[in-house]
């Protein structure tokens, strides 16, 4: 089993990305780059299905060995409810691939789209509020 | 486009990283078995009643993003110079709704949240999911409170009156910290709304509204949303402060950076 990590420029993506998604709390814009999308594959270590956007941790293992937690937002528990998603639908120990966007601060936080569950299930996990995503994957 | 060129940047590495076999059980939510209970929670025809429209029942919106592209033909959003000038320089990570702040009467019904109208002759309560707050619309022929200026509230006061099919309520004393809509359009103490709901079906309500602020728009301005019915559905839980993580990391974003 590899646990790897994409992360990829988005060369001439600036214009595609223009627009960027509405968040239910906050403006997507003052803390993730629409610019810097990422693809997040490892293994699930936390859960915090909590309002108002549900958090859950991955350890990312890099080609050198080294291990890095990301802690990736989702959309509100109550919007996720509605989109087919369980408080279990993430347990700790799973192996699951997330497509998100990182933080502007350059911290280890990703907004998370697209979830690829550890038992094949694809989940749109941001609010659906028309950003990446949220044009019908994985809803129920 | 923006989002179909993402999903096709996605969908190109999004193959086949999962080499996990299907668990047994799914951890997807099962299908949905056909709800019990009222009327407006199966999506049966409602009871035939006397007097106004029943809107009681779940409706969603969405999120208000920029209402000055959901406006009436002819009743544009024109901003002030003032209003221009704080419209381009709004930092979006103040958001009062990031704060876990109320949104103020029109935004709350219009959210990424669901909303319950609860309807009576003489009051009709709007309860929405997001943050959990509620709005009343008294209908018993009252007037706003005489101090309301000095006691401003974050949903504002609401009165309200039936012409025709259509509900009309009336709204001042609209706390000036709140934004009408996600892209940062703000107001000033002076906003005053004037709200027009109709059931244009049982399962459709339309939302007309004009809002009226001197200080920040040229002239009043009238927007048009649609409320569906969320048959089955329920309000979540939505207590804000949970376990609220954004605010330490929003950074400075201006105006139409944010948008």
């Amino acid at each position: 089993m590899m646990h790897r990590a994409f992360s990829y420029l988005a060369v001439g993506l600036g214009l595609i990305f223009a627009a960027v998604p509405v968040l239910a709390h906050h403006s997507f814009a003052a803390e993730y780059d629409s610019t810097k999308p990422i693809k997040v594959t490892g293994t699930v270590t936390k859960v915090e299905w909590m309002n108002p956007h549900i958090y859950y941790y991955v350890d990312v293992k890099s080609e050198d060995g080294k291990v890095t937690n990301y802690a990736i937002e989702g959309g509100t528990p109550g919007g996720l409810y509605r989109q087919g998603w369980r408080k279990d639908s993430l347990r700790v120990g799973d192996l699951i691939t997330v497509d998100g966007f990182r933080a502007k601060d350059g911290g280890n936080h990703v907004n998370g789209r697209r979830v690829v569950l550890a038992d094949g299930t694809r989940l749109f996990g941001g609010s659906d509020d028309g950003g990446p995503g949220a044009d019908g994957y994985g809803k129920k | 486009m923006f989002a179909s060129a993402a999903l096709a940047l996605l969908a190109t590495n999004a193959v086949a990283q999962n080499s996990n076999p299907p668990a047994a059980k799914s951890r997807k939510a099962a299908p949905k078995p056909k709800p019990k209970g009222a009327w407006w929670y199966t999506g049966d025809a409602p009871p035939a009643t006397p007097g106004p429209p029943d809107m009681t029942g779940v409706w969603y919106s969405g999120s208000t993003g920029d209402l000055s592209k959901s406006t009436l033909p002819g009743q544009e959003l024109v901003l002030t110079p003032y209003g221009k000038q704080r419209y381009d320089n709004v930092d979006h990570a103040k958001d009062p709704d990031t704060f876990c702040l109320p949104q103020g009467p029109g935004r709350q019904l219009m959210s990424a949240h669901p909303v319950m109208i609860m309807q009576r002759p003489d009051v009709v309560a709007f309860l929405s999911e997001s943050q959990r707050v509620f709005r009343l619309v008294y209908m018993d022929g009252r007037g706003h409170p005489e101090d309301l200026a000095d006691y401003p509230e974050w949903t504002g006061s609401s009165i309200g009156h039936w012409e025709g099919n259509a509900l009309v309520a009336d709204t001042r004393g609209i706390n000036d910290r709140t934004w009408i809509d996600t892209s940062g359009h703000e107001h000033s103490k002076d906003l005053h709304m004037t709200e027009r709901f109709t059931l244009t079906s049982q399962n459709v309500l339309e939302y007309v509204t004009t809002y009226e602020d001197p200080v920040f728009f040229v002239k009043p301005f009238t927007v048009k949303r649609v409320f569906k019915r969320q048959i089955g559905d329920r309000i979540m839980d939505q207590a804000c402060m949970e376990n609220e993580k954004d605010v330490q990391n929003l950074v400075p974003t201006i105006g139409d950076a944010g948008r």
